[in-house]
């Protein structure tokens, strides 16, 4: 009886060790609606967003980018004078067999025309399998490893040497911080960045003293501050994506080891910032978009957001790529006078749109890739991030597999 | 020197967050998967708290009580009626933690909460300097483990559930009400998740799916532990430091497969758990 017993809650517990594993991959269904009338017509488009799991911190910034880009699309005939275009919002919750099904269901039971999302690479690609056989535009408000390609996928965040050649650019010329400690999540994006870091850091002069990878969702960086205090690098690189950095930036900042050390991040935003506290003030930061930036165009696009969301509107990277993402899209299917699918994928190469970021082009030896400035910036006091430097626009390195 | 201390603040942590799993399922034969939901109450009950002005301690008392109610609330609605049933609880906790992700999704939104700790100053530890904070960690966990112990030793409580525990039946037969110890025993048990989530968020950093990448090495050192705190103690020991010594040392990349693997082998060798060989 006891055997038995301790068998039965045994095998409970490896189930436990299973499910819990499976937790943050909890399915979240989509919702959409339908409707619309009068001489337009409504044209549907997958809004593929990562509601819940790993990738929901960005969400919230993600959704508003992307109705902030709907409003200035339907409000002012962008995709064309008889176009009114609708949002089927759908999560992937982080999940790649998940995103498959939610894309199959837009492809399939919404009849979307195209779709915009920011998922991860796993994600993305899941989504894919579903999208291209079906030959629909795909505008990816976010960035990748730069070794991906797809025929009818265009990217709007940076590719890594957009990022990096401009971040160590920065820390080594300028700054004059020689030798590296790099940290990233095992997970292609970031290895991606690194793979620039290992050629630009020495070809600026710099040296790398270590570089090291850790699993997504780990919280415990004890072992990494220790072999950092050892090290005692001029700077250390993260590329620790998602909420991974919070515990990482935070046991760095707190140990008094390693606490007054330079720290520069590919993946640091303000929402990050804000949730590590004041061990992120100084850390430096590249992206394709810093809120401080101070030009006109992105003072009214962030007036424009905080108008829809009020204070809770988040712009953000996240927002102001997925913005771009659409507003392309739109700018794509007025040229192609029309959705059809190939007409505006072939159109998106032609055309270029000027937002809060800038110019923004793809060009047709680019592989879909967005060509963008990097923008340089610093975590302040208040967890926002200053800008210090803009660059000219990068083009990006992209390597397709053969 | 510090490596070591690392060691024992890695192992605490875990202890942390085990034991109220552990005392749930050694009493209950309930695999709580809601362990990660009640530490996310704690949590963002505590900053909530936090929010409103009140003293640090404070806030996590407030979220350590927060995670016990609505730990007493789940068992009085939904786990009771599953007590014959005990594999059937597996879901309807999972059941409660998807609830209360979605709660605080809804409430808070998806993205990361700001959680400060009350200092940041280092103090001198065995000749290094050491994060505070970090160290609270150890003194919570080594208290917890303490008043567990007395109670279960010492108290009339900790015999009645010892009892239970021998042989449930039978301790009914008795007169002993075994629904009360159950519910008591689930409390106590969300009152160590809520504790542990709260005293974890500085550390670990808060959002909605807090800690359920600690509750799977969690779920390992329980089953390693067979059913005393003794086992829970070195189940958690032998778990942080395979993790933390293959970290340092190896790849950290591998360092999860390795600890499932130690694991099993553990098992293998203590099928009845770590503390086991001492009562054959």
């Amino acid at each position: 009886m006891t055997v038995s017993k301790s068998r039965r809650w045994r095998a409970g517990a490896w189930g436990g060790v299973l499910l819990t594993a499976l937790v943050a991959a909890a399915c979240g269904g989509g919702s959409g609606s339908s409707g619309g009338t009068g001489q337009e017509t409504v044209v549907k488009v997958g809004l593929v967003v990562s509601l819940t799991g790993n990738g929901s911190s960005n969400a919230e910034p993600v959704i508003q980018g992307a109705n902030a880009a709907l409003d200035a699309i339907n409000s002012g005939h962008l995709a064309g004078s008889n176009i009114k275009i609708e949002f089927v919002q759908v999560d992937d919750a982080t999940d790649p067999k998940t995103a498959q099904q939610v894309c199959t269901q837009l492809v399939t039971q919404d009849q979307v025309v195209a779709i915009v999302g920011s998922e991860n690479t796993p994600s993305r690609a899941a989504c894919e399998t579903a999208v291209q056989p079906q030959g629909l535009p795909s505008f990816a408000g976010n960035g990748t490893g730069g070794n991906v390609c797809y025929s009818n996928m265009f990217f709007f965040g940076l590719a890594p040497n957009q990022q990096v050649a401009p971040l160590v650019d920065f820390l080594t010329k300028q700054q004059g911080l020689k030798k590296y400690y790099i940290l990233a999540s095992d997970y292609a994006p970031p290895k991606g960045s690194v793979a620039v870091a290992d050629k630009q850091v020495p070809a600026d002069g710099g040296t790398i003293i270590a570089e090291t990878y850790e699993p997504l969702n780990t919280t415990q960086f004890s072992s990494d501050v220790a072999k950092i205090a050892a090290a005692q690098p001029d700077v250390v690189l993260s590329g620790l994506v998602g909420n991974d950095q919070i515990p990482f930036h935070k046991q760095l900042g707190d140990d008094p080891r390693t606490k007054n050390l330079k720290v520069a991040s590919f993946q640091m935003n303000e929402a990050v910032a804000k949730a590590v506290g004041p061990e992120s003030v100084g850390i430096y930061v590249a992206d394709d978009y810093i809120t401080g930036d101070g030009s006109a165009a992105n003072k009214a696009w962030i007036a424009a957001l905080q108008k829809k969301y009020g204070a809770k509107a988040q712009p953000s990277f996240f927002a102001a790529e997925t913005y771009d993402a659409a507003m392309y899209m739109a700018a794509a299917m007025k040229k192609a006078g029309g959705t059809d699918a190939a007409k505006v994928i072939g159109a998106a190469t032609g055309v270029s749109i000027d937002t809060e970021r800038g110019h923004v082009v793809v060009k047709p030896s680019s592989h879909g890739y967005a060509t963008l400035a990097a923008h340089i910036g610093q975590v302040n006091k208040d967890f926002g991030i200053d800008q210090i430097s803009v660059t000219p626009p990068v083009d990006p390195v992209v390597q397709c597999p053969s | 020197m510090s490596f070591l201390i690392d060691l024992v603040v890695e192992s605490s942590v875990l202890l942390l967050v085990v034991l109220g799993l552990g005392i749930i399922l050694g009493l209950m034969d309930v695999i709580n998967l809601a362990q990660s939901g009640f530490m996310a109450v704690g949590v963002y009950a505590s900053l909530v708290a936090a929010q409103h002005g009140f003293n640090f301690w404070l806030a996590v008392a407030i979220g350590t009580t927060t995670a016990g109610l609505l730990g007493l609330l789940s068992e009085w609605l939904i786990i009771r009626r599953l007590y014959t049933r005990p594999l059937d609880t597996l879901l309807a906790t999972w059941g409660i933690s998807l609830v209360l992700v979605q709660v605080i999704t809804i409430l808070f939104g998806h993205g990361p909460q700001s959680f400060n700790e009350p200092f940041t100053s280092a103090v001198s530890v065995l000749g290094v300097q050491y994060p505070a904070y970090r160290l609270v960690m150890v003194a919570a966990a080594v208290a917890a483990l303490l008043v567990l112990f007395a109670v279960v030793r010492f108290t009339r409580w900790g015999l009645v559930a010892r009892m239970v525990m021998a042989n449930e039946p039978l301790a009914r037969g008795l007169g002993i009400n075994t629904v009360r110890v159950r519910q008591v025993t689930f409390l106590v048990g969300s009152l160590l998740a809520g504790l542990a989530g709260a005293l974890l968020g500085p550390i670990l950093g808060v959002s909605p799916y807090y800690a359920t990448a600690l509750v799977a090495p969690g779920f390992l050192a329980v089953l390693l532990a067979g059913r005393t705190l003794a086992g829970l103690t070195l189940a958690s020991i032998v778990l942080a430091v395979t993790t933390t010594v293959f970290s340092r040392y190896f790849n950290p990349v591998y360092a999860t497969a390795v600890t499932v693997a130690v694991a099993v082998v553990l098992l293998r060798l203590f099928p009845e758990g770590l503390t086991r060989w001492r009562r054959a």
